[in-house]
């Protein structure tokens, strides 16, 4: 494996800019005097969508979303980006979602991804508000399994210190907390970079403290219906889950794809975030071909909420395939 | 009973293997939450331009797609498979609010429960969605069937009492005459009875205004005339700004199929022909000039614009927003 590497100071430096370019530029409508229509309500319904997989109940929670410069972040030519971009009827800033997913297998409660917390600005950080809105409450959670230690998937798991399931167990690849837990990479890494270690340390800290972290090797069974396949690259420890009941499958896949106006039409794209861009991208390609093969739903930490859906081969690369809506059995 | 005794060794058998399954996972299973089983309200919203839009869903029809629309069956399966979804196939019903700033307006209204228990909670997402019916100062029905307008009538009365009722006359010269209803066919005289006693409180109220072909009657909200799907179908245009969005009602009823191609009709339209017609129309204008598509029936929010493709069109649903 190569070595990873700490995204670039100057790729942060202009997430950082072009989400407040975003800010100040977009959404920020005048609004009219209005007459007999009433004051507009303004506001987005409660972020989860709830489907069954087998006989396991999958809400999608939405922990918000968050601006992000594609033609900046991806490993592409800035004309190529913003081509497919405009194909997708999308233009930079592209409002990104970040999701979560709750599964319920009857037995146990379980969360993939937790979500920003407070780490990554305050148009994020809404899962646990959503997962309250959508039935549940924290502490009913037995496991949260993370894809990986960034903040935008960990930065959920703490408040002020403390856990905020405080009766779950929370796993991760054992490659992602050996680089992410670790002093050492601290010291390495670049001060802007600084901030992503700090977030993965204080998010475990407090499960750590009490026992309930664990990490897994590779791929392994979980508990029954999740098992973890690796895909390695975007962090030393980045992997998906698999979730199976009566024969239907659901992979969380975190984030092996980030852009999906691009991404999917050309699977070999990686991102500034890929520590390791070869590797993020053969993981990539490797789970697209699987499950395009297989015809798996697909759960997507970044993809348009719910983000979830199928993928589809074509000619030259994959078409995402967004889930129907339906109503519940 | 002997009978009750020859079944209790297989029953003790099943508990005890029951027993030793549940031994085999790892972890032990913890007091595991009760599934919710809610769903959330059914509402998407979005501005466009000044306006804001409101995606209502009132809920699904399931449809033997493969049956109603005129290409062989098994064409029909396949491109519904390479959706992966499944027939019948799971239908939304939408209606569309826009609040323009000076008046809130109503296109469709749902089935009213008309159609099943799968739908009817137009007014409940409206409700959901920080609105009262009797907010509602505009209705616009794309055409007469009940899916469409069945929202408008609970019980003789009007569930939007202070609101206007607009419909192209084409439309309701036939679907609100009783010499054309008797005309018809024995198994559409449903769609006429509905429609008369859904329009009756808005028309006794004088709340019921019919317009010719296509005009603009609030402002940034016009009709444009396509019958075909019935005699006086419209789609409406909302622009506020440099965004337009045209709400195609029933111009499409199955993603799947027509919009790989549009030639493609379906056993509702009473005029094929025409209604093919309109709705290539609608579509190349959609793709050409980059409008978006409100389908009543496209998947909720049934929002999204139109890539040209091949001799026909990809949809490309609208990217997750939150207000901010």
């Amino acid at each position: 494996m190569t070595s990873p590497r700490l995204p670039r100071r100057a790729v942060l430096r202009a997430l950082a800019g072009f989400a407040m370019a975003g800010a100040a530029g977009g959404g920020l409508l005048v609004p009219v005097p209005a007459r007999s229509a009433g004051p507009m309500a303004r506001t987005q319904p409660p972020g989860w969508y709830r489907f069954m997989l087998g006989a396991f109940e999958v809400t999608a929670l939405s922990d918000g979303t968050i601006d992000l410069a594609p033609e900046k972040l991806l490993k592409a030519p800035v004309a190529k980006t913003t081509q497919r971009l405009s194909q997708s009827f999308l233009s930079t800033p592209v409002e990104t979602s970040v999701n979560g997913y709750l599964v319920n297998t009857g037995a146990r409660l379980v969360l993939f991804d937790a979500g920003a917390g407070g780490l990554s600005g305050a148009t994020l950080g809404k899962l646990v508000a959503n997962l309250r809105a959508s039935g549940y409450r924290p502490e009913q959670v037995d496991d949260v399994f993370v894809t990986h230690l960034h903040p935008d998937h960990v930065g959920g798991l703490a408040a002020n210190g403390a856990m905020v399931f405080p009766r779950a167990t929370v796993h991760a690849d054992r490659r992602d907390a050996d680089y992410w837990l670790n002093e050492a990479t601290l010291a390495k890494a670049p001060v802007d970079a600084q901030a992503f270690v700090r977030g993965a340390m204080a998010s475990l800290k407090p499960y750590v403290a009490a026992g309930r972290f664990q990490s897994f090797v590779a791929d392994a069974e979980l508990v029954p219906g999740v098992r973890s396949r690796s895909s390695y690259g975007h962090t030393p420890g980045h992997t998906s889950y698999i979730v199976e009941s009566r024969a239907q499958r659901m992979r969380v896949i975190g984030d092996l794809v980030h852009v999906g106006a691009v991404q999917f039409a050309d699977p070999t794209v990686a991102s500034g975030f890929d520590l390791d861009a070869k590797a993020a991208a053969a993981a990539r390609i490797d789970a697209f071909k699987r499950i395009a093969k297989e015809g798996d739903l697909v759960a997507a930490a970044h993809l348009p909420f719910p983000g979830v859906g199928h993928v589809r081969s074509v000619f030259r690369g994959y078409e995402w395939v967004p889930l129907n809506y339906t109503r519940l059995p | 009973m002997p009978q009750s005794r020859i079944r209790t060794l297989p029953a003790l058998l099943g508990v005890l293997a029951a027993i030793a399954f549940a031994a085999l996972p790892p972890a032990p299973a913890a007091a595991a939450a009760p599934m919710a089983k809610t769903q959330a309200p059914g509402y998407y919203r979005m501005m466009l331009g000044d306006f804001e839009v409101t995606v209502l869903n009132d809920g699904f029809i399931d449809l033997p797609v493969d049956k109603l629309l005129k290409q062989p069956p098994a064409k029909t399966q396949a491109a519904v498979a390479k959706q992966f979804l499944a027939i019948p196939l799971e239908t939304s019903v939408n209606a569309f609010l826009v609040n323009t700033g000076t008046k809130l307006v109503l296109i469709d209204t749902g089935t009213g429960g008309n159609f099943g228990p799968t739908a009817g909670r137009l007014v409940a997402n409206l409700q959901a969605a920080g609105y009262r019916p009797e907010q509602v100062d505009d209705i616009f029905i794309t055409h007469f069937h009940g899916d469409h307008l069945g929202g408008l009538t609970a019980n003789g009365q009007a569930v939007f009492p202070n609101a206007v009722v607009h419909a192209d006359k084409r439309e309701s010269g036939h679907f609100l005459s009783q010499a054309a209803m008797d005309k018809a066919p024995a198994d559409s005289q449903g769609t006429f009875k509905l429609a008369m006693a859904q329009l009756k409180p808005y028309v006794d109220a004088g709340h019921f205004q019919a317009f010719e072909a296509s005009a603009e009657i609030v402002p940034g909200v016009r009709s444009w005339e396509t019958p075909g799907h019935t005699p006086g179908h419209s789609s409406y245009v909302v622009q506020s700004r440099d965004r337009k969005m045209i709400v195609t009602g029933d111009l499409i009823h199955v993603a799947a199929v027509q919009f790989d191609d549009p030639t493609v009709t379906i056993d509702f339209d009473v005029d094929r022909p025409a209604a093919e017609k309109q709705r290539l129309a609608v579509f190349a204008q959609a793709a050409r000039e980059g409008d978006l598509i409100a389908g009543a029936h496209l998947q909720f929010p049934g929002l999204g614009h139109l890539r040209a493709s091949g001799k026909g069109y990809q949809f490309v649903p609208v990217n997750y927003t939150q207000p901010r």
